[in-house]
C-alpha cells in the first residue's frame, strides 16, 4: 500500500511549552486513522503540522510524498480539511463558499457538493452567520469533500453537535468518506466517534503519540481493548477532561 | 471563475454594503456643503481637487485601511492560508481591489465636485484636476501604497493611517532633512527613482509579511519584521543617497557662497564661506566664517576686508521692488561685519558699505554705519526686504484672506517704466505668478501657479490664455524681434508669438539631448538680440542616465539658431550654487562679456565673440592665504 503520510520525530512548542514531542506517525492509502486526546493534547497542532499550516520545531512530514511546507499548494489541493470550528467569512453562504473554493481545487465537482448538500440538507443561500453549529459542520465537511481529496483531514467536526446531527454527519462521513487510493484522519476525543470510524487509533498523551491498537474497528461494534482497560466503563464525554 | 476573480469578487461581497453607504452619505455630505460655499468657491478649479481629496480620504480611512486588520481579526485569515493559493490570490485581489477602490473613490469625488459645481453655476467644471502634476499623482500613489503594506502590519485598522503618516514621516525624513537645506537642489529624475523604490519596498514588505509569512506559518511579530526589513532594504538606497550628500556637504571646503558684481564690471564683491550646514554647535561656527573679498575684475587683484575667517559676509540692500534692482536705484553693496558673538546674541552688529563703482568705501552717517540695534528690533527700512502681506479681499458671499506678495504681480515695463498689477486683473484670482515674460510692447505672458500661460495686458487689465504655448513650457526672454525663447521636453525652441510657429534651435558642443533653461545673462526683462548673441547658464539632459544632469554656461546664437553648449559639470550631487552659475544675471552682459562662476571658486569671464574664457578669480590663491 501506498503512504499517504507520513511524519517523523515531530516537535512542537510554544515558548517553553512542549506541545509534541518526537511524533511519528504514517498512514496509508484506504486507512482512516483517529487520533484521540484530550482537549488541549495537541491534536490540532498536530494535524495543522500536517497539512504544513504550522512549521514543527524539529521532524519532517511528507504528504503525498511532498513537503506540505515546501509544496503547500499541491498538497492542500489534495487535502479535505475541516477545521474544529467554521473560520468562513460570516457573511459567506454554502453557495458562496463554493464558488470561492473552486477555482482552488482542480478536482472540485459541483454536482458533488450539491449533492452532499441534498444529503446532508442544509441550507444553500443561508450566510454562515445565521446557520446552526451543526448546519455549518455540514456545510464544512461538504465543502471538504466535494473536490474527492485524496486526505480527508477533520479536526473535531463532530464535536458539540447534537445527537441527531452527529449521527447524519457520521453517515454520510462513512458512506462518502472512504476513497478509493485515500485516506482520512481524524481528531476527536469521542471513543464513539472512533469506534465508528477507525481502522487505526492513535492516541496523544502530553505530547507524545501512540497507536493504541490495530484492531480494525470500522465495523463500530467495539473500541480497543487497551482503551477499555484505560478508561473503564465511563462515557465517552470523560475523555473531554 | 479563476482565483483572483474570487477574491475579488469576495472583497466587493464583503465591502459593498458599505460602500453603497458611503457613496450615499459622501453625495449628500458633499452636496450640502457645496450649498455653505459661495459660488467662487464651488466654481474654483480646486473644489474639485478638494472634494475628491475628501472622499478618497473617507474611503480610504473607512475601507482600504482595514483590507487585512479585519482578516485577521475575524480569524479568517486561517482560512485564507489553508486554501490552495488563497494567500497570493488575496493578496493580489486585496491589491486590485484597493487601487480599484482609491481610483474610484478619487474619480466619484471629483464627479461630486463636478455635479456641486453644476448644481451652482448650471455648467460643468472647464477643467479637471487643473495644476495637479504627474509628481503629485505619483507621489499619492506610493503613499496609498504604503497605506495598503502598513494594513498588513497593524492589528487594527484604526492604526492603519496614523501609522502610515508615522512610518513614512520617519522613511522620509532623512531625504526631507537633506532637502530642507536651503539652496538644495534634486532632479526630478532623482525624484521618480525615489519614489519607485519606495512603491517596490510597499510592495515588496506586503508580500513578504503577508504572502510568505503567511506560507511560512510565521508569527505575527516575525512577518512584519521580516517585511518591515525588506522594505527598508528598498528604501536603504533612498537613505544611502541622503547620507551621501549629508557627507559631501560635511566636507565641503570653501567655496564662494555670493558674488556682488559691482556697476560697470570693475569690482566684485564676494563671499566666501564653507557651507553653512548642520552639525554640533562648534562644527556649524568652524563650518561658517564667511569672509568678505574685494576683487578688481580687471586686474585680478583682491583684498579681503576685516580678517580672514571672522564671520564677515557681502550682501546688497534693495529697493522692495526687486524687479527693479538693475536699474539706476539698485542697491550699492555693503560689507557686514559682525562678531561671532554678536551674531548668537544679535545685539551690535557694523555696516560698511562700499561704492559698487569704484570699491571704495561710503561715507556714511555714524548712525547708519554702526548701527545698534537690540534683538527683535525691526530692521531699518533700507533694509526692508518688502515680502508678503495680508490682504482681504471679497469672494462671493464670504470673505477669505490671501497672502499676497506684491513683487509676484508686478509688471514693469522698461520702455515705459509704468508698472501695472496683474491681482487688478479682472477674472483673475490672487495665485502667484510664477514666471511672466515681457514679449513685446504691451504684450506679456504670466503663468500662475498651477495654471495656463496667459497673455496680459497692463493697459486694459485684461488677461487671455495663450494658445501657443503649452503649460510645461519653460519660456526665456523674448528676442527683439517678438519671438520667444522656450523649452518644451527639454527641447529648446524659438516661437513665433504671432503665427504660432515653432522652430527647433539645435545644441552644439555636447552629446546630450535636452536641455532645462536655468537663466540668461542680460537686462531682466530686456529682449535677446535677434542677430547676436547671448550668453545662458543651462542644464542638461544626458541621454542614457536618468539619474545625472550636467549644468554649464552655453551661447545661444539667435543667428545660426544654435545654441553651444562651452562647458559643462556634473549636476544634482552637489547643493545648488556649488555648479555654474551666471554672475548676477542683471549686469553680467557688458562690453561683449560675461561673468560666470564655476564653484567652488572660479570666476571666469566668458567673451561672446571669441568664445574664449578666462579665470579672473580663482579660490585656490585664497586657500594658499589661509593655509600661510
Amino acid at each position: 500500500m501506498n503512504t499517504i503520510l507520513s511524519a517523523s520525530g515531530l516537535h512542537k512548542s510554544y515558548g517553553k511549552l512542549d506541545v509534541l514531542h518526537d511524533v511519528s506517525l504514517d498512514l496509508a492509502e484506504n486507512e482512516t486513522a483517529v487520533l484521540l486526546g484530550t482537549n488541549g493534547a495537541g491534536k490540532s497542532t498536530l494535524l495543522r503540522l500536517l497539512l504544513g499550516l504550522e512549521t514543527p520545531g524539529r521532524g519532517d512530514v511528507q504528504v503525498f510524498g511532498l513537503d506540505p511546507l515546501k509544496k503547500g499548494q499541491t498538497v492542500r489541493e489534495s487535502i479535505g480539511y475541516v477545521p474544529d470550528h467554521p473560520d468562513i467569512y460570516e457573511w459567506m453562504t454554502a453557495l458562496d463558499l463554493f464558488k470561492f473554493l473552486k477555482p482552488a481545487y482542480p478536482t472540485w465537482c459541483d454536482e458533488r457538493a450539491l449533492r452532499f448538500a441534498e444529503a446532508l440538507r442544509f441550507p444553500l443561500k443561508t450566510s454562515f452567520k445565521a446557520l446552526s453549529r451543526g448546519e455549518a459542520a455540514k456545510v464544512m465537511l461538504a465543502a471538504a469533500l466535494a473536490p474527492s481529496p485524496k486526505l480527508v483531514v477533520l479536526d473535531e467536526a463532530f464535536a458539540r453537535l447534537s445527537p441527531p446531527v452527529r449521527e447524519q454527519v457520521l453517515e454520510f462521513f462513512v458512506r462518502e468518506a472512504p476513497l478509493e487510493g485515500g485516506a482520512a484522519l481524524v481528531a476527536t476525543h469521542d471513543l464513539d466517534v472512533a469506534a465508528r470510524l477507525a481502522d487505526r487509533v492513535f492516541m496523544l498523551e502530553e505530547g507524545c503519540l501512540t497507536e493504541v491498537d490495530d484492531v480494525h474497528l470500522a465495523d463500530g461494534s467495539s473500541v480497543p481493548a487497551r482503551l477499555r482497560k484505560e478508561y473503564g466503563d465511563e462515557e465517552p464525554e470523560a475523555l473531554a477532561g | 471563475m479563476k482565483p483572483l476573480q474570487v477574491h475579488l469578487w469576495r472583497e466587493w461581497r464583503e465591502h459593498r454594503r458599505s460602500l453603497y453607504f458611503l457613496a450615499a452619505s459622501l453625495t449628500l455630505v458633499v452636496l450640502a456643503l457645496s450649498r455653505q460655499f459661495s459660488v467662487n468657491v464651488v466654481s474654483d478649479p480646486a473644489f474639485l481637487g478638494w472634494t475628491s481629496l475628501l472622499v478618497l480620504a473617507t474611503v480610504v480611512v473607512s475601507i482600504g485601511s482595514d483590507l487585512f486588520a479585519s482578516e485577521k481579526q475575524r480569524g479568517t485569515d486561517a482560512f485564507l492560508t489553508r486554501v490552495p493559493g488563497g494567500l497570493a490570490g488575496a493578496f493580489a485581489a486585496k491589491l486590485l481591489f484597493f487601487w480599484l477602490l482609491t481610483a474610484s473613490a478619487g474619480a466619484f469625488g471629483l464627479a461630486l465636485g463636478g455635479a456641486a459645481h453644476l448644481s451652482r453655476t448650471g455648467n460643468l467644471p472647464d477643467s479637471v484636476l487643473d495644476g495637479v502634476s504627474p509628481s503629485m499623482i505619483l507621489l499619492g500613489a506610493v503613499a496609498l501604497l504604503w497605506v495598503f503594506t502598513i494594513s498588513i502590519w497593524v492589528k487594527s485598522g484604526t492604526l492603519t493611517v496614523p501609522a502610515t503618516a508615522l512610518f513614512l514621516s520617519a522613511v522620509a525624513s532623512p531625504v526631507v532633512w537633506i532637502l530642507l537645506i536651503p539652496g538644495h537642489v534634486i532632479s526630478s529624475g532623482t525624484v521618480s527613482f525615489f519614489l519607485e523604490l519606495a512603491a517596490c519596498g510597499a510592495l515588496a514588505g506586503a508580500w513578504v509579511s503577508f504572502v510568505r509569512g503567511g506560507r511560512k506559518n510565521h508569527t505575527y511579530r516575525r512577518a512584519t519584521l521580516q517585511g518591515l526589513a525588506v522594505a527598508c532594504l528598498c528604501l536603504s538606497p533612498t537613505w544611502a543617497w541622503a547620507g551621501r550628500r549629508y557627507i559631501v556637504m560635511q566636507v565641503t571646503e570653501m567655496k564662494v557662497s555670493w558674488i556682488h558684481l559691482g556697476e560697470g564690471q570693475r569690482y566684485a564683491f564676494l563671499t566666501i564661506a564653507k557651507a553653512p550646514i548642520f552639525g554640533s554647535r562648534k562644527t556649524k561656527r568652524a563650518l561658517q566664517e564667511p569672509t568678505a573679498v574685494l576683487l578688481d575684475m580687471e586686474s585680478g587683484e583682491w583684498s579681503v576686508k576685516g580678517e580672514f575667517g571672522q564671520s564677515m559676509w557681502i550682501d546688497s540692500y534693495r529697493p522692495p521692488n526687486g524687479d527693479r534692482t538693475y536699474s539706476e536705484d539698485r542697491g550699492r553693496p555693503f560689507i557686514e561685519l559682525s562678531s561671532l558673538d554678536s551674531q548668537a546674541s544679535g545685539d551690535s552688529r557694523e555696516r560698511v558699505l562700499y561704492d559698487g563703482v569704484t570699491g571704495q568705501p561710503l561715507e556714511l552717517d555714524a548712525e547708519t554705519r554702526f548701527e545698534q540695534f537690540a534683538k527683535g528690533r525691526p530692521w531699518p527700512p533700507i533694509f526692508d526686504q518688502g515680502g508678503e502681506k495680508g490682504m482681504t479681499t471679497h469672494a462671493g458671499a464670504g470673505y477669505r484672506r490671501n497672502w499676497w506678495n506684491p513683487s509676484r504681480h508686478m509688471f514693469w515695463d522698461p520702455a515705459t517704466d509704468r508698472s501695472s498689477d496683474m491681482s487688478e486683473a479682472r477674472d483673475q484670482d490672487l495665485r502667484p505668478l510664477n514666471s511672466r515674460v515681457l514679449v513685446g510692447p504691451g504684450r506679456w505672458l504670466a503663468k500662475p501657479k498651477a495654471g495656463h500661460w496667459m497673455w496680459f495686458d497692463p493697459e486694459t487689465n485684461e488677461t487671455e490664455v495663450a494658445d501657443c504655448l503649452e503649460q510645461r513650457d519653460l519660456l526665456g526672454p523674448s528676442f527683439d524681434d517678438g519671438s520667444l525663447f522656450l523649452v518644451r521636453a527639454h527641447t529648446p525652441y524659438r516661437l513665433d508669438t504671432v503665427s504660432g510657429e515653432l522652430q527647433q534651435i539645435a545644441i552644439h558642443g555636447t552629446l546630450h539631448e535636452g536641455m532645462v533653461m536655468q537663466s540668461f545673462g542680460g537686462m531682466n526683462n530686456a529682449p535677446l538680440p535677434s542677430n547676436g548673441r547671448s550668453a545662458m547658464h543651462c542644464r542638461t539632459v544626458p541621454s542614457g542616465e536618468p539619474l545625472r544632469q550636467y549644468e554649464g554656461i552655453a551661447v545661444l546664437d539667435a543667428l545660426e539658431n544654435t545654441i553651444h553648449v562651452l562647458d559643462l559639470v556634473g549636476y544634482g550631487v552637489r547643493v545648488q550654487g556649488d555648479g555654474f552659475a551666471l554672475v548676477q544675471e542683471e549686469l553680467s552682459l557688458h562690453q561683449g562679456r560675461v561673468y560666470f562662476l564655476e564653484n567652488p571658486g572660479r570666476l571666469l569671464r566668458l567673451d561672446m565673440e571669441t568664445l574664449e574664457t578666462r579665470v579672473v578669480f580663482d579660490l585656490d590663491d585664497m586657500e594658499l592665504l589661509e593655509a600661510e
